[in-house]
């Protein structure tokens, strides 16, 4: 009788104990059955709702850089469109040319002629940190090709600056050196970084402005005919 | 269920139990987290989506197409909403988002991939709410997320989802390493709690077998105390307890061997007389005596009765001493004395004994009789160790805040080794001259009877030869 009541026990503790170690699993899979299959829903607010923020030039060049970094809290919403502005109705290409004429004068674009261009394509990308969903910037990516060129430029929605453009062409063009033009590229949009290095990899001159967090490339490449500014997020 | 499995299964069960719960909390608490986060993420996405598609609409709607695109004029409203769904794409660092478009009649306008699930969670939105679904779809989760907007009057419904598996399988993983741990754990417990019970449980298991031991009758067992702790002095009270346990065994079994005396010296002392008054009796019944043996034959069996009836008396005397409450009187001493005197005088002169009595004047607190009882009892112990010549010393006198009475002889004496006995029952140093002389060895273990009775202290010294003394420390008395 003694015997078989301390079997009991045991047999007891021996399976209590195997609960303490089974049961978190099994709990855990309790708790999905009542989660999954279940509809949550809440109230539609105006401070729930996206709303369009006005980032510094700084802060946009850094939310793009994030997401080119692969950051996982940023996204980025692309709509292609047709090309127009819907407010003034003003042809988005003449605006597009506009500032890369600016550009040209102030010896930052190379001589590309873009007029002959058919197809344009132009998409809107909204980019959003949506662990803030306050923090989000609005770019054009318009894209000009023609049987000369292909001229690739990304503008900030809000000022027309162009943040940055690629090109490549079957023209020789003129060489236009970058080395003494950064800080003319950074005035012109408005921004102010620490430093500036000069990388040469093979064929190319790679031209850094670094605020550390994000960089710009200036790209410069005579034999593949290329030619550009990007931003390209630092990787160290 | 011994007591060392008791504590090893419990420790061991409320270490794991504890390991488990703690480790549910923060496994769950982190998959919650990560969840909500998604979640968060999921209604983002919406927002942003939404935003969007309403930007799109707007401008599809507004939009002035020129000749190029004026075909899209014809376009249904479905194709427009079609249309502008297809141009948007939302990128992440994990790729494209999957979106669905759903009419107000629940019916899918657009999807942006080949994801099929039910939207009948819709059914539970309105044109101002939002809401989220875990979906299950064979071995992945889904996220779906869906909120409302409006073209041209007609709610919409936007439907994002997001691939949460890796919630759920990085869980599962995070619940693997978990056994490994807990199982690691309940090893490596159980073995430092084995170790550790054992050690605990070690003085225990002496203090079992020393009492196994003790209850065989080894009873001088004691156990090693090993530590300070609670085990330790409980180890310590076992020892003390059996060091009282033997020395109460070995009083009762002196009082047990004291008791076997008392009754062997009982029988023979009731023996003694009567072989010697049913030898007279026989003799009387069986031949025929002249007158002066038969008066002879007679006296012994009467001096022999009176013995007997002495001896009843006395051992009734004792047993009366033991169960009986006295009243305590106040006594003045010199008289007392004087009393007792009067009492010993004659037999003491006949025997040519010189008692000297010296007493200072107090008030006894006493029971008078009992008390006399023990001052004719060591007056007379005094005479019978005297051979008809002797001087007998009865003093009281003051010493300190004490009365002390002592009878003091110049008798026989007796050894040292014999003082200790002397108060026990039938206990005669002499026992054929203390019969000879009426004597049944009970005179001192009544007076050691009564002088415990009042709290007294009787203390004897002797020396063979020179004599003996008793004294006698009385408490309470006054002085005068």
């Amino acid at each position: 009788m003694k015997r078989n009541r301390t079997f009991y026990i045991s047999f007891l503790l021996v399976v209590f104990l195997l609960i303490t170690v089974l049961a978190p699993p099994i709990v855990s899979r309790i708790k999905d059955r009542m989660l999954i299959g279940k509809v949550t829903t809440q109230q539609l607010t105006d401070t729930k709702a996206f709303t369009k923020s006005e980032l510094s030039m700084e802060d946009k060049i850094a939310l793009i850089a994030g997401y080119k970094a692969g950051q996982e809290n940023v996204i980025m919403v692309n709509q292609d469109r047709q090309i127009y502005d819907q407010g003034n109705q003003q042809n988005l290409a003449d605006i597009a040319m506009s500032e890369m004429e600016k550009l040209k004068s102030m010896g930052l674009f190379p001589p590309v002629e873009v007029s002959e261009a058919q197809n344009i394509t132009f998409a809107v990308q909204l980019y959003t940190n949506i662990d803030d969903p306050s923090m989000n910037a609005e770019i054009w990516e318009i894209a000009f090709p023609s049987d000369k060129n292909w001229v690739d430029i990304m503008m900030d929605a809000d000022t027309h600056l162009i943040l940055q453009y690629n090109i490549r062409t079957r023209e020789s063009l003129k060489y236009t050196p970058v080395k003494g033009n950064m800080n003319l590229f950074a005035k012109y949009l408005g921004i102010k970084w620490a430093t500036t290095t000069l990388e040469k990899k093979f064929d190319t001159e790679q031209f850094k402005y670094t605020n550390k967090a994000q960089e710009y490339y200036f790209i410069q490449i005579h034999e593949d005919k290329n030619y550009g500014i990007q931003i390209v997020p630092t990787t160290d | 269920m011994s007591f060392f499995w008791k504590i090893f299964f419990s420790t061991i069960i409320i270490a794991s139990a504890t390991f488990s719960i703690g480790s549910y909390y923060l496994i769950d608490s982190q998959f919650r987290s990560s969840l909500n986060r998604e979640i968060t993420a999921a209604y983002e996405e919406n927002d942003i989506l939404r935003y969007s598609l309403n930007h799109e609409f707007n401008t599809e709607y507004e939009m002035p197409y020129n000749a190029k695109v004026s075909y899209e004029l014809v376009m249904t409203r479905k194709q427009i909403i079609w249309k502008v769904a297809q141009s948007v794409t939302i990128n992440t660092s994990k790729g494209n988002i999957p979106f669905r478009l759903d009419d107000s009649s629940f019916q899918t306008i657009f999807s942006s991939s080949n994801i099929k699930l039910d939207n009948h969670m819709l059914k539970q939105l309105a044109s101002d709410k939002k809401g989220y679904e875990i979906v299950k779809s064979g071995s992945n989760y889904y996220l779906q997320t869906a909120g409302p907007l409006t073209f041209q009057g007609e709610v919409l419904y936007l439907e994002n989802f997001r691939n949460i598996t890796f919630l759920f399988k990085n869980r599962s993983e995070q619940y693997k390493s978990f056994y490994y741990l807990v199982f690691t754990m309940i090893i490596a417990c159980g073995a430092i709690v084995f170790i550790v019970t054992r050690w605990l449980t070690k003085p225990l298991k002496y203090l079992s077998q020393a009492t196994k031991q003790i209850a065989n009758g080894h009873f001088d067992q004691r156990v090693k105390i090993q530590s300070s702790d609670e085990v330790g002095k409980l180890s310590e009270d076992f020892n003390k307890m059996a060091v009282k346990l033997e020395q109460t065994v070995e009083e009762l079994k002196d009082a047990s061997r004291r008791q076997e005396d008392f009754i062997g010296s009982f029988a023979h002392e009731l023996k003694t007389p009567l072989t010697s008054m049913i030898g007279y009796a026989d003799m009387l019944r069986s031949k025929k005596m002249d007158q002066e043996q038969i008066i002879i034959s007679a006296n012994y069996i009467f001096e022999e009765g009176k013995r007997l009836e002495s001896l009843s008396m006395k051992l009734m005397e004792m047993i009366v001493l033991r169960k009986q409450d006295f009243i305590m009187k106040r006594v003045f001493a010199k008289s007392y004395f004087d009393e007792v005197k009067g009492i010993m005088q004659p037999a003491l002169t006949e025997e040519n004994i010189e008692l000297i009595t010296l007493a200072e004047e107090a008030i006894l607190q006493i029971e008078p009789d009992l008390m006399k009882t023990v001052c004719l009892n060591l007056l007379d112990n005094a005479r019978k160790s005297m051979d008809h010549s002797g001087k007998i010393v009865f003093s009281g006198r003051w010493i300190e805040e004490e009365y002390q009475i002592s009878v003091e002889d110049t008798g026989k004496g007796m050894e040292e080794s014999e003082l200790s006995k002397i108060t026990e029952a039938f206990y005669m140093v002499d026992k054929s001259r203390a019969r000879a002389q009426g004597g049944a060895g009970l005179g001192l273990a009544i007076c050691a009877d009564i002088v415990k009775m009042h709290h007294a202290k009787m203390e004897l010294t002797s020396s063979p030869g020179k004599g003996t003394c008793v004294v006698i420390r009385i408490g309470g008395a006054k002085k005068v």
